[in-house]
């Protein structure tokens, strides 16, 4: 999967945590989840959950850590991907 | 070194649905999901736990900036119910914290220091001169002095200290 089809895949998960739908509707690589979207850092545990299920994939701690913004979560769930 | 939490209680019972698979096991250690596990009100427990290390959290930043999602090495220790009062001790990265929360009206606080001595030298204060740093981290442009705020819902808390 490309980083652009990733994207669209991402956006209607992400999307129901958004604070800042203009943030949203700029949305690139470079967005945060927390200082740009305004996300609830309790409903992170949601996006990492609902990644898991929409990519078919296990997200580990170490890669969670990690998962703040859309160009790291898209390399997660590429080397996720990867791994199956 | 503080960080303050706040929940609304009712605004996080429509944000975030604790009971679904995964959660608790992504966000709590073995010891705080046996707390949870144990406790009257499992969901006052959820959100207690989770404004401790969201406390602890910030208070870290200012010893050392590491931005991260990383909830499950915040460690609660130990958890002490008094009352409406809760008192914890948190280990994360080697450091020690100490946290005072308190449950009240559908909302919870939380305050936590580095040192068990500095909760008396906190003091809250209103949404005025507070600025951010290359961190993003808030303080007071007055004094200079770190300060901590969280909102949530119908609730504010910005803290500093002395």
């Amino acid at each position: 999967m490309n980083k652009q089809e990733i994207i669209e895949k991402l956006k209607p998960i992400v999307k129901p945590f958004v604070k800042n739908e203009e943030a949203f509707a700029n949305l690139s690589d470079k967005t945060d989840f927390i200082t740009d979207l305004n996300i609830n850092s309790a409903n992170l545990v949601d996006i990492v959950l609902d990644v898991e299920e929409a990519f078919g994939i296990d997200i580990d701690n170490e890669s969670m850590e990690k998962m703040l913004n859309i160009e790291n979560t898209i390399e997660i769930i590429q080397s996720k991907l990867a791994l199956k | 070194m503080i960080g303050n939490d706040v929940v609304d209680l009712a605004l996080a019972k429509k944000e975030s649905n604790w009971k679904r698979k995964g959660f608790l096991a992504k966000l709590f250690t073995a010891f705080e999901q046996e707390l949870i596990n144990n406790s009257i009100n499992q969901e006052d427990m959820v959100w207690i736990l989770w404004s401790i290390k969201e406390s602890t959290y910030k208070a870290y930043q200012r010893l050392h900036f590491n931005r991260g999602f990383y909830p499950t090495k915040i460690e609660v220790e130990s958890l002490e119910h008094i009352g409406k009062q809760y008192f914890s001790k948190i280990l994360l990265f080697g450091i020690h914290f100490y946290g005072e929360t308190l449950v009240e009206n559908q909302v919870i606080g939380t305050i936590v220091v580095h040192k068990n001595t500095s909760f008396k030298n906190i003091t809250t204060i209103k949404n005025n001169s507070i600025s951010k740093d290359d961190n993003g981290l808030p303080y007071c442009t007055i004094t200079n002095k770190s300060v901590s705020i969280s909102h949530h819902g119908n609730y504010e808390s910005i803290i500093r200290l002395n």
